[in-house]
């Protein structure tokens, strides 16, 4: 493409973004539920939780098992033996989160309460 | 109106002070579809998505206009909000994801052109105006060539390489079409009803005409529980509208006589009637007039 050839282009944006260090609270029924759902990969797989554009408040909760990316931009947290992962960029949306788990047909799996968050979702998946 | 009258008898053209973003990498429909209020994700290269990205009150921070390529689009919104728009845009991409974001404000020029004859223009370069129907791009050479239209009208509108300024410019010369100015556009595009970011700025859409790019059913972005609720509870209460008055007032909000306010969000002055885009309760929209506790009269033009 021609248009996008040319001379002027800026380098990619960059949003500088406050790094802090993670807290985060995990109850007893969100460890339980995690080792099932990790069964024996604790040692190769973690859980990285995120936040990413989108829902109707301005950012979506994300959560991954996934093998461990062993990048130094993530902050780990070991909770009985399982690695969670928050990248830096997530830090100060994520901070001093609770990862519960709910055991209910309507509502029910990972929930994630954030006291820093200024708003939130009526379903409990977005905030801002 | 006949708006012959503040035009060049081909056409005019104006460079317009459009802010230029170029998102690349892959997934980036997936990223854009979770942030604008449209559907997105589906849409194939070559096509261009008219779009609103709102605040996490239901309330418009700008209208897009979005070119897609391959694995790049090219997003044009307001010059002000450029910034504003990039940030969004940036901050929530997925730690997973190589998306990049890249400002063109310096690399790229918007010309829009308008007028009687504006094929004159795509027959000089060879290009069949059916093939910018159907919200579709077309290449020539380094520039982007694309059409609006609307009821009464249709707009070219070219994304053109700052190198390529000169010879965009003698082509335009070559067709007659001639360089008009910002206030000249408002004048057209307010007497054809198109809105600017003037018009719906920090207004929630259902005020201001835009409707059909709030699709409740595509999932959740930033102000769609408060569009739901507005929809759904039947309260969309204001509309946009087109009024003139026969007085020089500079006022940009009245109070009816009848109830309810009138909120003038731009307008143009013309042998000593202001003419103006206006947001006024619903109730007034199929009304030939309203009168004001200010004493002043407008009279009431629904837009398409």
């Amino acid at each position: 493409m021609g248009l996008l050839d040319g001379s002027g282009f800026s380098l990619p944006v960059f949003e500088e973004v406050e790094i802090v260090k993670v807290k985060i609270n995990v109850t007893d029924s969100a460890i339980d539920a995690m080792k099932k759902s990790m069964e024996d990969d604790y040692d190769t797989h973690v859980l990285v939780i995120s936040a990413e554009a989108g829902g109707c408040s301005g950012y979506l909760y994300d959560m991954k098992i996934t093998e461990n990316p062993n990048d130094e931009d993530f902050q780990r947290i070991d909770v009985n033996g399982i690695g969670i992962l928050i990248h830096n960029k997530d830090s100060s949306l994520l901070n001093g989160i609770e990862l519960d788990y709910k055991d209910t047909l309507m509502g029910g799996g990972f929930q994630i309460k954030n006291p820093t968050a200024e708003r939130e979702c009526g379903c409990g998946q977005s905030f801002g | 109106m006949h708006l012959t009258k503040f035009l060049y008898p081909t056409g005019n053209y104006i460079i317009s002070n459009d802010a230029k973003s170029i998102l690349s990498g892959p997934g980036i429909l997936e990223h854009l579809d979770k942030i604008i209020t449209t559907k997105i994700i589906g849409c194939e290269n070559n096509e261009i998505h008219d779009s609103i990205i709102c605040n996490s009150n239901g309330r418009i921070l700008d209208q897009l206009k979005i070119y897609i390529l391959d694995n790049e689009a090219i997003i044009i919104n307001n010059s002000i909000n450029g910034s504003e728009i990039r940030s969004q845009l940036v901050k929530g991409i997925p730690w997973n994801k190589k998306i990049n974001v890249i400002d063109g404000d310096d690399a790229i020029i918007s010309y829009r052109v308008v007028g009687t004859n504006i094929t004159k223009i795509l027959d000089f370069i060879r290009i069949d105006i059916k093939e910018l129907r159907g919200n579709l791009w077309k290449e020539y050479g380094n520039m982007i060539i694309s059409m609006t239209s609307g009821t009464g009208y249709e707009i070219l509108e070219m994304l053109v390489p700052i190198e390529e300024k000169n010879s965009m410019e003698h082509i335009m010369k070559e067709c007659n079409i001639l360089k008009s100015t910002i206030e000249n556009w408002d004048i057209m595009r307010i007497e054809l009803g198109i809105v600017d970011y003037l018009d719906i700025n920090n207004s929630i859409p259902f005020d201001v005409k835009l409707n059909h790019l709030v699709k409740l059913n595509k999932g959740c972005y930033p102000g769609q529980e408060i569009h739901a609720r507005l929809e759904s509870r039947g309260k969309i209460n204001n509309t946009l509208v087109r009024l003139r008055a026969n007085s020089n007032h500079n006022k940009n909000k009245f109070r009816i006589i009848d109830g309810g306010k009138i909120k003038i969000k731009s307008s143009y002055k013309f042998n000593e009637m202001v003419i103006s885009l206006g947001i006024i309760p619903k109730k007034y929209e199929n009304m030939t007039s309203i009168e004001t506790v200010e004493n002043i009269k407008f009279l009431v033009e629904k837009l398409d």
